[in-house]
């Protein structure tokens, strides 16, 4: 379980707020969405849970325990971690790629590669694949291997940073509809954050809307649509339906 | 005589020319890879502590803006050692500044969301540089090297100049003699020397390079031993040339061995030659030749920390550099001056000396002298405002050269021009100097048809020759006594003008000329 409890930050001590107040609270085995344009907060809230940001205020948990008591790198070894961009190390084949934490975490050099074969089995990459650099492969294919390095020692908890975000539109599908599985099958608290309003309601379990370092509203796809919090939650969903709406028409 | 052709003059060299490119390279290597590893813990610190930054990297860059050979003879003082040791300090100091800056730049310059995804998944600042910034960073990293290596190679040519050996050793000894072969014997293997390197890490940079999505498609394998072939021809040159060093230069001190020094001018040549050769004839033992020293100073450092056990030097050059006291005019009363405070202060021994005196000398062409009726220095007064001087910058700045010269016989020279020694001779011949300082055993005054001029009014303090040796090794072979004994006096004024006019002008070799002096007042047989 991770908590927030009136979680602000701000770069300027006070003057204005990447983030303003936040109470939040996510469920085990919970895939929770941050939606919101950039400059909204969202990023900011995820980047706290593995201190790549402090809070200027507030308090963040992680299963009852202050994050900010718990030792830096165990906890970041202990949360998966995926991104956009070149998130991969260019210098390592994705082997190497896949299975840095192992490494750092000391595991022997069999359960690693062991580790490597399941997790390209996983995301469906081919096992020749292991020997190559990251810039040899594919766009989608790189993020796969993003989302095989987060998962490399097995994580309670899965954060995820727009890592789809930089995919054409028929790969990031595909892989939306694969992390739907990949969920079941793993059972992982994921925390996913995206600006995309579709991907927000193919993949979230529940959908916190954030806007101005504020989080306006935070429920299920059935609730954000059903009962808008605020005038930017009933804008953010009016806006594409009408244009669905056109669309349909003009189809 | 006429030159040997270059066939002879080659093969005859080819021995040394192998023990000065192991030095050279060796040199150059070890000093790059001790840079290597300093300039990348330098630039790591840099990186970790950003306020040392901007004075680490300054002071660095100073450094390289010292000269070369200050930097050398500063660090000889500070080690209180010739040879190897300072020069490999020097190199490796000038080695810094690419690596560290281009470390530094490779360091900072990996992209933003590679260092997130290092810290999101959990990588301690220490894994963070070693296993993501520095094998990103190789290609810059490596770029310095190769930079400083061939800066490295470049320097490593002035070493020579205290002592430490390499390439430089055949340029400083050319330079000496005039001789161009000699320079180039040194200049083109150090320039090869330098593109071969700069290839090698060539090769070194493109096998560690990270691949790029256009590259063919190798296996892990293949990459993991093109970059170990690539990480390791550099090691091996390195290693290589060390080991070459130390088979020609045992670590542990031979017994019976005399190390002597000499300037890196022909007439200390010649009679470091002589000496050498006098002791191998007429002793059982061995001699060391460490020739070619950076000045006075140097051969006096090297003197008393014995690295050399004897030098040729002249007392008026001791008095002024060594004993910081005033020139002496009566040749006797120098030598028995530098002879008392030698033995007094340093324990050196002043050997009964070789029989000429190169003091200074004005000295002019000989044809303009008799149209004009020379033959004193005094003579030059009235029309030295219409005459074009040569100096060398020694003797312009010396209170013994030319400032005190202009006040003693009320000289004011019309132009004064700052001139290398070689130069200023062929000039005079040419009639574009009309007079110039220089040395009055100087083997081209004679074969140029030039003229000294009598200092009449006795300014120009003696500088007789004498062995200067260490009282350790007289005592531990007093057989050296009588070698030197029987050197003394030998050589007067005409001789020595002689014998330096067969190498500068004939470009013979000093050891040969010597050797034939040697045998000609049967001073040794002629077995050889």
């Amino acid at each position: 379980m991770i908590k927030f409890t009136e979680v602000s930050k701000t770069y300027d001590g006070g003057g204005s707020y990447a983030l303003r107040d936040l109470n939040l609270t996510v469920a085990n085995g919970e895939f929770l969405v941050l939606l919101g344009s950039s400059g909204s907060g969202k990023s900011t809230t995820l980047k706290m849970i593995n201190r790549l940001i402090e809070p200027s205020s507030g308090a963040v948990e992680l299963d009852g325990k202050l994050i900010k008591d718990i030792d830096l790198v165990q906890l970041r070894r202990s949360i998966g971690y995926v991104f956009q961009g070149i998130g991969l190390f260019p210098h390592m084949t994705i082997a190497e790629n896949i299975a840095i934490v192992p490494r750092l975490m000391g595991w022997p050099k069999e359960k690693q590669l062991a580790r490597v074969a399941a997790l390209l089995d996983l995301t469906g990459l081919p096992h020749n694949f292991s020997e190559r650099l990251p810039e040899q492969l594919s766009g989608g294919q790189q993020q796969r291997v993003g989302v095989a390095r987060a998962l490399a020692v097995d994580p309670e908890y899965l954060l995820m940073d727009e890592p789809f975000g930089a995919l054409d539109a028929v790969t990031r599908d595909k892989l939306q509809q694969e992390m739907l599985q990949w969920r079941t099958t793993l059972n992982k608290t994921v925390i996913f954050v995206t600006h995309d309003l579709f991907e927000a309601l193919t993949l979230g379990d529940r959908i916190a809307i954030f806007h101005d370092g504020v989080m306006q509203q935070v429920g299920t796809r059935t609730e954000v649509l059903g009962s808008p919090a605020t005038a930017f939650v009933k804008d953010l969903f009016a806006k594409p339906a009408k244009q669905l709406q056109e669309f349909k028409d003009l189809v | 005589m006429a030159q040997q052709d270059l066939t002879s003059f080659l093969i005859e060299r080819a021995p040394e020319l192998a023990q000065r490119t192991a030095e050279h390279l060796m040199l150059a290597s070890v000093s790059t890879l001790i840079a290597t590893i300093a300039g990348v813990v330098i630039a790591i610190v840099c990186f970790e502590y950003r306020q040392l930054r901007n004075p680490i990297t300054a002071t660095v860059g100073i450094l390289q803006t010292v000269p070369s050979l200050a930097m050398l003879v500063f660090l000889m003082t500070v080690i209180g050692k010739i040879g190897v040791f300072p020069a490999l300090a020097a190199l490796t100091l000038y080695a810094l500044l690419p690596i560290v800056r281009n470390t530094i730049i490779g360091l900072e310059s990996i992209p933003a969301p590679t260092i997130e995804a290092a810290q999101g998944i959990g990588m301690t600042r220490a894994q963070q540089i070693f296993l993501v910034r520095i094998p990103m960073a190789m290609p810059a990293i490596v770029a310095g090297i190769r930079t400083a290596a061939v800066v490295g190679v470049g320097i490593a040519t002035l070493s020579a100049f205290i002592g430490a050996g390499g390439l430089g050793e055949f340029i400083n000894r050319g330079l000496a003699l005039s001789n161009t072969r000699l320079i180039l014997l040194g200049a083109i293997p150090a320039a090869i020397l330098a593109i071969v390197a700069d290839g090698i890490l060539a090769i070194a940079e493109w096998g560690l390079q990270p691949t790029k999505a256009t590259d063919r498609l190798i296996s892990a394998s293949q990459r993991k031993l093109r970059r170990r072939f690539a990480a390791s021809l550099p090691a091996i040159v390195c290693l290589a040339s060390l080991i070459f060093y130390f088979c020609e230069h045992p670590l542990v001190a031979q017994p019976n061995v005399i190390k002597i020094g000499t300037k890196h001018f022909t007439e200390s040549l010649i009679l470091g030659e002589l000496m050498a050769q006098a002791i191998e004839g007429r002793t059982k033992l061995k001699v060391e030749r460490r020739f070619d020293l950076g000045g006075s100073l140097v051969c006096h450092g090297a003197l008393m920390r014995g690295d050399v056990d004897v030098y040729p030097e002249y007392t008026g050059t001791s008095l002024a550099t060594i004993l910081n006291m005033e020139g002496i005019q009566d040749p006797t009363l120098a030598l028995t001056t530098v002879s008392r405070a030698y033995k007094e202060r340093f324990a050196l021994v002043w050997l009964p000396s070789f029989g000429f005196n190169n003091a200074w000398a004005v000295i002019v062409k000989e044809a303009t002298a008799n149209s004009h009726g020379w033959t004193k220095i005094s003579d030059l007064k009235g029309s030295a405002e219409k005459l074009r001087m040569g100096l060398t910058s020694e003797f312009a700045e010396r209170s013994d050269g030319y400032p005190g010269l202009k006040k003693i016989y009320g000289l004011n020279f019309g132009r004064i021009t700052d001139l290398d020694t070689n130069i200023a001779y062929r000039a005079l011949k040419e009639n574009q100097l009309d007079a110039t300082a220089g040395n009055s055993t100087d083997g081209r005054i004679d074969a140029y048809k030039l003229k000294i001029l009598d200092d009449d009014k006795h300014f120009f303090p003696a500088y007789q020759a004498a062995p200067v040796a260490r009282e350790e090794a007289l005592k531990d072979h007093p057989e050296l006594i009588a070698v030197f004994n029987s050197l003394s006096g030998t050589i007067n004024n005409a001789t020595m003008r002689q014998l330096n006019y067969k190498v500068d002008g004939e470009h013979r070799s000093p050891s040969e000329v010597a050797h034939e002096f040697l045998v000609a007042r049967h001073l040794i047989d002629d077995s050889k």
